[in-house]
């Protein structure tokens, strides 16, 4: 029996090894970025001050259409910022973005964007895209690359429209960010 | 001994007094007790906030650390211009945190704090040295940088901080002592000290590898691994401590908003630094630059904690000492109101207890010394001292009563004195045993004896009758007619000095003195009287005599008068009768009248010879 499961081990062990390979590392590399979104989405939701905020109510943070952070976002879920909880969900419908406090919009739904920007215009709501020309279009906040590194563009037109306040801190990030924001 | 000698009015005060004192002294040493923990207390604030001083210059300083390290790994152009004005900015930091700190330590007197100081002054002039030559060193390529710089600032940056945590140690360790809650928040604030040493270290470590863009080595992530570890028991800790001291509830928010931050901090490195490969593409998906800045927006968290755990604590600490100050002055205001107490107590005692008996004692003084004093001390009180003044009044009458009667009787003694000695007759007095207590100067004279002599002797030396020995006093005595016997004079025979004795007329009385019986003895000498007796028997048989010789004689003469007188009366009788026609009227007249004088003589001469018989 115990031979069994050193064997099975070593079986699996060297299977990972034999299947280690460029498409994992993309894989890992995938997670890596969402984790490190993940901490940013953190770092806007701490430097942004909302218009009448329920202290009472959660601070809730939407995925539009689908979970695009493959779950990396929910240990979100629980923790506090400013002293309100954080609520991770997935919305489906612009209509159903209403209550949410920030809304993620992936390269996937790129389509659905100005249907979204209709929607919202008037709600305080943060929008975060991750696709080209987001910020550009009247997003608010987008995660850009460059040289394989992760930045950040703020259009702060569109946070100020949005009724939004961002502190210093969240513009420092997108000054840290080497590709220069680009103003709609 | 002294205590039984001490008047009662002095033991009164005494223990008055003694009991003031006792009040006093309890009040006075709760006041000290008071004064001293506050004292203690407000050290103990000022103790606080340089122990917050003391954790900033380290945080400061581990920025500072951490910054130059992350620049002393690369020569990348664009990472040294991103860090460098962080660079200047946490040095900034760090001189004001540490200059504020020491100042503040320099008020304190704690012998191993100077020693302590000095230390950390020089490693911070070390600090100071080694500034411009990490400035000079960020201007070369690697290759031409002083290979041990590196090495040098982190161990003089870690053994400052080091050196200011045993400082902070030494420090608080001097506190510990004066409230419990004080003493676990600095425990808590331990715990946080230690979070933000292994959070700096991760951030320096990650930092550097970022900045190098190499693969963190196995050592590296043990490192990084260990530094998660022991933050997240300190976070485990620090929350059980901080709800010992009660003061988790007030911190909560922050609290739980600094761990959320920190975990956060803590997912972005997950598959960065402890999966193989993570440097995707031949490089790391953030900058150097964005990782310090995220990772100060959670040391920003970290610091809203701290600021709110300062808070709380000044808080509690502020009500300590309101409480302490408050407890002084409900203490003075019992020590007033004890005293107010006691004052009343003593002014009680003195005027309504030692005043009073004073007066009375000293009234009573002079009064026995003779002085009409007038008692007038209050007698309209109706408690002990007010019923001992009536008492003390209405004893005075009565002594005024006592002095009247005594002065009277002492007026009827020397009037019965007077009576006694100018008395005609003896007046002895004795006992039922016959010994004599009196003997009046009539005595003296009678009797020849000087009272003196006499007093205490035997009654029998003068009036044998009455000698105690014979039975004579015991007759009178025993005998219920003794007062019979005493009423009526009696003659007995006395004695004088001289034994001579003589006739004397005794009368005894008998009277009761304090339920003793007691004899009072009048005394007559009648050897005048006897003499006289005698001289007038005398006489009267002389005269007897005398008197039987004159009837004899009357009987005779009568006898022998009444013949002729009866022939007279016959003879004349008959004239008359026979001759009455022949004799004038006159004749007649002068011849009746003869016959009544000789019947009247013949009827006296009957008288004279009937008496002799």
């Amino acid at each position: 029996m115990a031979n069994a499961v050193i064997r099975a081990t070593l079986f699996l062990l060297a299977f990972a090894m034999a299947t280690w390979s460029p498409a994992h590392a993309q894989s890992g590399l995938r997670l890596a970025e969402q984790d490190i979104k993940a901490g940013l989405l953190y770092s806007f939701l701490r430097y942004t001050d909302w218009p009448n905020p329920n202290q009472a109510a959660p601070v809730r943070v939407c995925m539009f259409g689908r979970d695009s952070f493959d779950g990396r976002l929910q240990p979100l879920a629980g923790r506090t910022v400013n002293q309100r909880a954080i609520e991770v969900t997935i919305v489906r419908a612009p209509a159903e973005t209403d209550a949410c406090a920030l809304l993620f919009v992936s390269t996937a739904d790129e389509a659905r964007w100005p249907e979204l920007r209709a929607h919202l215009a008037g709600h305080d709501v943060m929008t975060v895209g991750d696709f080209g020309g987001f910020a550009a279009s009247g997003g608010m906040i987008e995660f850009v690359r460059a040289e394989n590194r992760i930045g950040v563009n703020i259009n702060v037109e569109a946070v100020r429209s949005g009724r939004l306040a961002v502190q210093d801190r969240l513009l420092r990030l997108g000054s840290a960010v080497r590709t220069a924001a680009t103003r709609p | 001994m002294m205590a039984r000698d001490l008047p009662l009015r002095h033991i009164l005060l005494l223990i008055t007094g003694g009991l003031t004192l006792m009040i006093v002294t309890f009040v006075a040493y709760g006041l000290y007790t008071d004064s001293r923990r506050l004292v203690e207390i407000r050290a103990l604030r000022d103790a606080t906030l340089l122990s917050n001083q003391l954790f900033e210059a380290t945080e400061k300083l581990s920025l500072e650390r951490d910054v130059a390290l992350s620049m002393l790994s690369t020569d990348d152009p664009d990472t040294l211009a991103d860090l460098e004005p962080r660079l200047a900015e946490s040095r900034v930091g760090a001189d004001a945190a540490f200059g504020e700190a020491l100042n503040a330590a320099a008020q304190y007197q704690f012998p191993e704090l100077a020693e302590l100081r000095a230390k950390i002054d020089a490693r911070y002039s070390e600090i100071r040295v080694l500034r411009p030559q990490i400035d000079g060193a960020l201007q070369l390529p690697m290759a031409r940088r002083a290979p041990d710089l590196t090495e040098r600032w982190s161990n003089e940056a870690t053994s400052l901080m080091a050196e200011t945590e045993t400082l902070w140690v030494s420090f608080v360790s001097h506190f510990t002592a004066i409230d419990p809650v004080v003493t676990q928040h600095l425990r808590y604030t331990h715990l946080l000290r230690t979070i933000v040493d292994y959070a700096g270290r991760e951030r320096s470590l990650v930092g550097q590898i970022i900045a190098r863009n190499v693969d963190a080595t196995p050592a590296q992530t043990a490192l990084l691994l260990r530094g998660e570890g022991v933050v997240d028991l300190s976070w485990r800790m620090s929350r059980v401590v901080a709800e010992q001291s009660g003061i988790y509830e007030e911190i909560a928010p922050y609290f739980v908003d600094a761990k959320s931050h920190y975990d956060t901090l803590q997912g972005m490195l997950e598959e960065m630094f402890y999966v193989p490969g993570a440097r995707y593409g031949g490089g790391y998906l953030i900058t150097a630059d964005l990782w310090f800045e995220l990772s100060n927006q959670a040391f920003d968290s970290f610091a809203a904690l701290r600021g709110e755990s300062r808070t709380a604590m000044q808080a509690y600490v502020d009500q300590l000492i309101s409480e302490t100050e408050r407890g002084i002055v409900l203490r003075v205001f019992w020590l007033v109101v004890a005293l107010m107490l006691c004052a009343l107590s003593f002014w009680v005692v003195i005027s309504r207890v030692i005043r009073p008996i004073n007066e009375i004692v000293e009234a009573l003084v002079r009064a026995m010394r003779g002085e009409n004093v007038p008692f007038t001390f209050s007698a309209q009180r109706r408690d002990e001292i007010g019923k001992l003044a009536e008492v003390l009044v209405a004893f005075r009458h009565n002594m005024a009563e006592v002095t009247r009667t005594a002065a009277e009787l002492e007026r009827s003694q020397s009037s019965l004195r007077a009576v006694m000695d100018n008395a005609v007759d003896g007046l002895i007095s004795f006992d039922a045993m016959g010994r004599i207590s009196s003997f009046n100067p009539a005595c003296e004279r009678i009797f020849g004896f000087e009272a003196d002599e006499v007093v205490g002797a035997d009654i029998g030396i003068v009036l044998p009758a009455l000698n105690r020995t014979g039975a004579g006093l015991q007759g009178y005595v025993a005998s219920e007619e003794a007062r019979a016997i005493g009423a009526t004079g009696h003659e007995v025979i006395a004695k004088r000095k001289d034994g001579a004795t003589f006739p004397a007329d005794l009368s005894v009385s008998a009277y009761m003195i304090g339920g003793r019986r007691h004899f009072a003895a009048v005394v007559r000498d009648i050897t005048l009287r006897k003499q006289a007796e005698q001289t007038v028997l005398t006489y009267m048989q002389a005269l007897e005599r005398s008197n039987k010789e004159l009837d004899d004689f009357a009987y005779i003469a009568s006898h022998d008068l009444k013949e002729p007188l009866r022939g007279i009366h016959n003879h004349s009788r008959f004239l008359v009768e026979d001759n009455a026609d022949k004799l004038d009227p006159e004749s007649v007249k002068r011849i009746e009248r003869l016959v009544y004088l000789s019947q009247r003589m013949s009827a006296w001469s009957m008288i004279c010879s009937i008496s002799p018989g």
